[in-house]
């Protein structure tokens, strides 16, 4: 049955998958364009020359090298024609800052950032799904009013800052953690458990800091969403069926409520690598925060542009995975 | 006229206060309904529905607004209250608080304080810019799309899509960092950001009012969209865009703040943002105290704001939103104070303190129209009842403890939180093992509550009173007042004899001339006997005398025990009743139901068989395999193909559901079964069926059952008593 192939969910399946094609596409042309649209030309954002404090070699010989390399005296379809037959190639432009390719600047730095925003939007998923459930299920009372009270405040404060008040309690003032880093510098490891160890000690105050920064968003969805299941009659009756209020809580409300909280978790992961590149500058962690910040500061253009464009797709990836799985979820989404 | 004309004024102006005061209208409809009532001279803000008695009781919106002016005044004031040039160098780097600068000094000598007092200028001008900004944007947009409809609608729609789905932090980035560093352009791409989220919103809410009534009429009238959309959209709009403006004001805010760390602010303009970052790109801002007055005013300055935007967004999101507002409405803020004293507030002196034909006002629900017992009644048994109950009744007609009932409910009276009106009241009934008993009655007539008080399923809050007894055990209510209803001359019980009563019941019944049409046409809720025998006149509003014997069961002098939760408030779908261990562990095991909401009665993302699997497994100590089994054997036994047992719910039909509920029902094996009408979302010929296969299983089982229909001939069909319930009120004949 769940082989025919115009079934609803797969049309709205080819319907998501055509929309966020397009929405690359157009992404990508914005990439193209950006450079070329705004003042001065698109060289003197490549050569930094906007930037005139920045030590730069000027001379005419290498300029007009530069033009050929980047392609910059053909006409604008051609150069948008090479583009993409770069990109198609992998080739994401070559760091001006680094001078080497961008998607290897880019794939050293991934892991890191990739650990972390994982791992913290996972944890903030599960904080928020639980106590989202326990919330809803007390709404009015004090519990449910003691969690918006500190999720709530918790939302108000910037991710960066709340980053370097963690880093001024357990790093500085209480010495509990490495101030920064992802690695101790020169340490020779005996053990494999070391080098764990030591990552994760580097590892924790940025994941602390970006789960506290995604969790009352998620807080917030999961608790209207459970709210709204609650009222359902299939609810009403499991209960009098004499299910203990675990099952009524987690497998009942909690798994009917899911769907809007994992859209909305998908949606997040733009959010939370927009809240990691943040929170690595707090940390000097070397993830693509940290890249991102040292490209802005020597204004590497090529990086900048190579991070946005693997942000976006990493995202449409998330959207796209999300799409796919909820059939799984709500067997009401499945092919009939 | 015109000499009226300030009387009505007058009269106008008053108005809103009251009407705000008590009217627990949305105000959508409020506003709409006054738009009406006068369109001219009436402010917009009161059309909108902000006015001054909105903000009562509005803890969030007050505090939100109160903070919000308090850094307003500050900043606006800053040059008055500064002490200092913010950029001048007017003492050494890194003086810790003191008389002369009460927040110190930065690491060039600069007046923290008044870098602070200038820096609120700044952010709150970013802030209300972007909020401003985006939010115009958003009601331009999306009034468009959403008035317009079509194609436009889609195009607006598609690009809302697509920047939503853009991560927004790295797209602020590439652009900032494309742009020159100006305060001017960084609002500029803080909105460009941010007007998507306020046009998918105001777009939905445009559609939304579009279709009101008074906005339809409006243009049948003739008027142009520029009328209609001035008029009558944006004064409702007006809430939801302000919320807009302070959501997305506290958005553009912290992403300010964040583009100033990363470096991307004005250098020239010294917001909290760039304070922060000032702060921290000075080395030795952590190994030194001085980050306490340098870096966390400026950051808890921004979470403050930040907390006042959001506070005045959502509470204004609520009033611009209806359904939030009576989700909200729903839940009492506080539980009503009851103390000991307070408790007989609900207890059921009230209904013997005004007489019973008469209502009280507001209480349209229930009616009271009583029957002259004994003129309708001709089953011989009851007959009897009913003529010794002028005299006091006697013992043996009462079914007293230990003659072997499976359920006896005795003054039965419920009040549902925070209602005046009694959903039941005074219910007296006896179910014998094996029974069927079939209770006829509207809607509203109080038919589910009966059976969800009966499974203990009242949500907190809730009173009963009275006595429930399963196989003379008392379950609920306190023992020594039974002894006080039984010899209470106003107690209305009976009972029947067995077999030979249901002998002559399944006759009479099986014989009965009703046809369907009939029972739909008259008006269930004029409640009569049903008395196929004598009548022809099925349904019979016969008199409205006798009321306090008829309704009886309430017993003056007693004072019933009073089931309060003491914890009140709360969500009533999740915060149940309190039931004793004994009347939970009979939950299912013992009294099983077939809901109402068959058709909703499964978790949607579960099998049945797998929702039938776990509730014998969480009653029973079985295995996963025995479990399965015995579902396999339920399902075959309610005629359901075991090849649906790894169905979802929503894969199966009306009557499959009917039955695979049946099974759930039954997979317990408990003594008695509650049908809450069992057929009423089935067609006829379904219903027929699912009527034969239950009569069947009962037969083979032997279970008691009680059904519950406005349907008198399912209810007929199946039961051998037929108890009608009025209005939630009273029993009111038997047979």
């Amino acid at each position: 049955m769940s082989s025919v192939v115009f079934s609803p969910h797969r049309r709205v399946l080819w319907r998501r998958f055509l929309e966020y094609g397009l929405t690359l596409f157009v992404v990508i042309s914005f990439n193209f364009l950006l450079p070329r649209l705004l003042p001065g030309s698109p060289f003197s954002y490549l050569s930094g020359e906007a930037q005139a404090d920045l030590p730069l070699p000027g001379d005419a010989a290498y300029r007009a090298y530069l033009e050929d390399y980047y392609g910059l005296n053909r006409p604008l379809l051609q150069q948008y024609a090479l583009y993409w037959l770069n990109l198609a190639r992998g080739d994401l432009g070559l760091s001006y800052y680094y001078q080497v390719p961008v998607l290897a600047l880019l794939a050293r730095r991934i892991p890191w950032t990739l650990a972390l925003a994982v791992a913290s939007l996972f944890t903030a998923l599960l904080l928020a799904m639980y106590f989202g459930v326990q919330a809803a299920w007390q709404q009015g009372h004090n519990l449910d009013r003691r969690l918006l009270t500190v999720f709530i405040s918790l939302r108000t404060i910037p991710s960066f800052f709340l980053g370097v008040i963690l880093l001024l309690l357990f790093g500085y003032h209480l010495n509990l953690f490495p101030l920064s880093g992802a690695l101790s510098p020169g340490q020779i490891y005996r053990h494999p458990w070391e080098l764990a160890l030591d990552y994760l000690e580097h590892f924790f105050l940025p994941y602390l800091t970006l789960t506290l920064f995604l969790t009352p968003g998620l807080f917030l969805t999961v608790r209207s969403s459970v709210l709204g299941v609650l009222g359902e009659d299939f609810l009403q009756v499991a209960r009098l069926r004499g299910l203990p209020e675990g099952v009524l809580k987690f497998r009942y409300a909690l798994r009917n409520a899911l769907l809007p909280v994992l859209t909305q978790a998908a949606m997040r992961l733009g959010h939370s690598l927009g809240g990691a590149i943040l929170v690595e500058n707090v940390f000097s962690y070397p993830g693509m925060g940290k890249l991102l910040q040292e490209a802005l500061a020597m204004r590497d253009y090529p990086v900048l542009q190579g991070i946005f464009l693997l942000v976006t797709v990493g995202i449409l990836l998330a959207n796209l995975v999300m799409d796919l799985l909820y059939p799984r979820l709500d067997p009401r989404l499945a092919a009939q | 006229m015109r000499e009226h004309f300030p009387f009505r004024k007058r009269i106008r102006a008053e108005r809103p206060s009251r009407e705000g005061a008590n009217d627990p209208r949305p105000t959508a409809v409020r506003g709409s309904s006054t738009s009406r009532v006068s369109p001219l001279g009436r402010h917009w803000t009161e059309q909108a529905g902000i006015g001054w008695w909105r903000w009562k009781g509005n803890g969030a919106l007050t505090g939100g607004l109160a903070l919000f002016s308090l850094f307003l005044i500050l900043a606006l004031s800053a040059p008055f209250l500064a002490p200092y040039d913010p950029n001048a160098l007017v003492g050494a780097p890194l003086e810790p608080p003191s008389r002369y600068h009460l927040l110190g000094t930065n690491d060039i000598g600069q007046d923290i304080l008044s870098e602070w007092l200038y820096g609120a200028r700044l952010s709150l001008f970013i802030a209300l810019a972007t909020g401003f900004g985006a939010a115009a944007i958003g009601l331009f947009l999306g009034v468009a799309a959403g008035y317009q409809e079509g194609a436009l609608d889609r195009f607006i729609s598609r690009l809302v899509d697509f920047f939503l789905v853009i991560p927004d932090l790295p797209l602020i980035i590439l652009l900032a960092v494309f742009l020159r560093p100006r305060i001017t352009n960084v609002v500029l791409v803080l909105i460009f950001l941010s007007w998507p989220m306020g046009t998918r919103i105001l777009r939905a809410q445009t559609a939304v009012l579009k279709k009101r009534p008074h906005v339809e009429a409006a243009r049948l009238f003739g008027f142009g969209p520029f009328y209609l959309i001035s008029r009558h959209l944006l004064p409702e709009l007006l809430p939801l865009f302000i919320s807009l403006v302070a959501l997305q004001a506290a958005h553009g805010l912290t992403t300010e703040a964040g583009l100033a760390f990363l470096g991307l602010g004005d250098p020239t303009a010294k917001s909290w943002g760039m304070m922060i970052r000032h702060a921290l790109s000075y080395r030795g801002i952590y190994l030194t105290r001085t980050w306490l007055w340098w870096l966390l005013p400026p950051g808890f300055s921004i979470a403050l704001l930040v907390l006042a935007f959001s506070l005045i967004g959502q509470s204004l999101e609520k009033w611009a939103h209806p359904h939030l507002r009576r989700a909200e409405a729903r839940v009492p803020r506080r539980a009503p104070e009851r103390s000991e004293a307070a408790v007989p507030r609900n207890a059921p002196e009230k209904p013997a303190a005004r007489p019973l034909s008469a209502g009280l006002p507001g209480e349209t629900r229930v009616e009271v129209k009583d029957l002259a017992v004994g003129a309708v009644s001709t089953s011989r048994g009851l007959e009897r009842v009913v003529q010794t109950r002028g005299q006091s009744a006697p013992a043996s007609l009462v079914a007293a403890p230990g003659d072997g009932t499976l359920l006896r409910l005795e003054d039965l009276t419920l009040y549902y939180p925070n209602s005046p009106v009694p959903a039941l009241s005074g219910i007296n009934l006896t179910l014998f093992p094996g029974e069927r008993v079939g209770i006829v009655g509207g809607s509203g007539s109080g038919k589910t509550s009966l059976l969800s008080s009966l499974l203990g399923g009242l949500p907190a809050g809730s009173e009963l009173f009275g006595r429930i007894y399963w196989e003379d055990k008392l379950l609920w209510g306190d023992h020594d007042r039974g002894k006080d209803t039984r010899s209470s001359p106003n107690v209305w019980l009976y009972r029947s004899h067995g077999s030979a009563v249901s002998a002559a019941n399944d006759h009479n019944l099986g014989i009965s001339p009703i046809s369907p049409d009939h029972v739909h046409k008259s008006p269930v809720t004029a409640t009569g006997a049903y008395n196929p025998g004598t009548s022809p006149n099925v349904w019979s509003d016969s008199g409205r005398g006798n009321a306090a014997t008829a309704t009886g069961a309430y017993n003056p002098g007693t004072s019933p025990k009073v089931w309060s939760d003491s914890a009140l408030g709360g969500n009533p779908h999740s915060s149940p009743m309190r039931i004793s261990p004994e009347w939970l562990s009979l939950r299912w095991r013992k009294i099983a139901l077939v809901p109402q909401a068959a058709m909703n009665g499964f978790n949607p993302v579960l099998t049945i068989e797998a929702q039938i699997m776990e509730t014998i497994l969480i009653h029973e100590k079985v295995t996963r395999e025995a479990a399965r089994v015995r579902t396999r054997e339920l399902l075959a036994q309610v005629g359901l193909d075991p090849r649906w047992a790894t169905r979802y719910p929503h894969q199966l039909s009306g009557g499959m559901k009917q039955r695979a509920m049946l099974a759930l029902a039954l997979c317990l094996n408990p003594a008695l079964v509650l049908l809450d009408e069992p057929t009423s979302a089935l067609d006829w010929p379904t219903q027929e069926v699912i009527l034969s296969l239950i009569e069947d299983l009962q037969k083979r089982r032997g279970f008691a059952l009680l059904i519950v229909s406005h349907e008198l001939p399912v209810v007929a069909r199946l039961s051998q008593r037929l108890l009608v319930l009025s209005g939630g009120k009273s029993w009111k004949r038997g047979r």
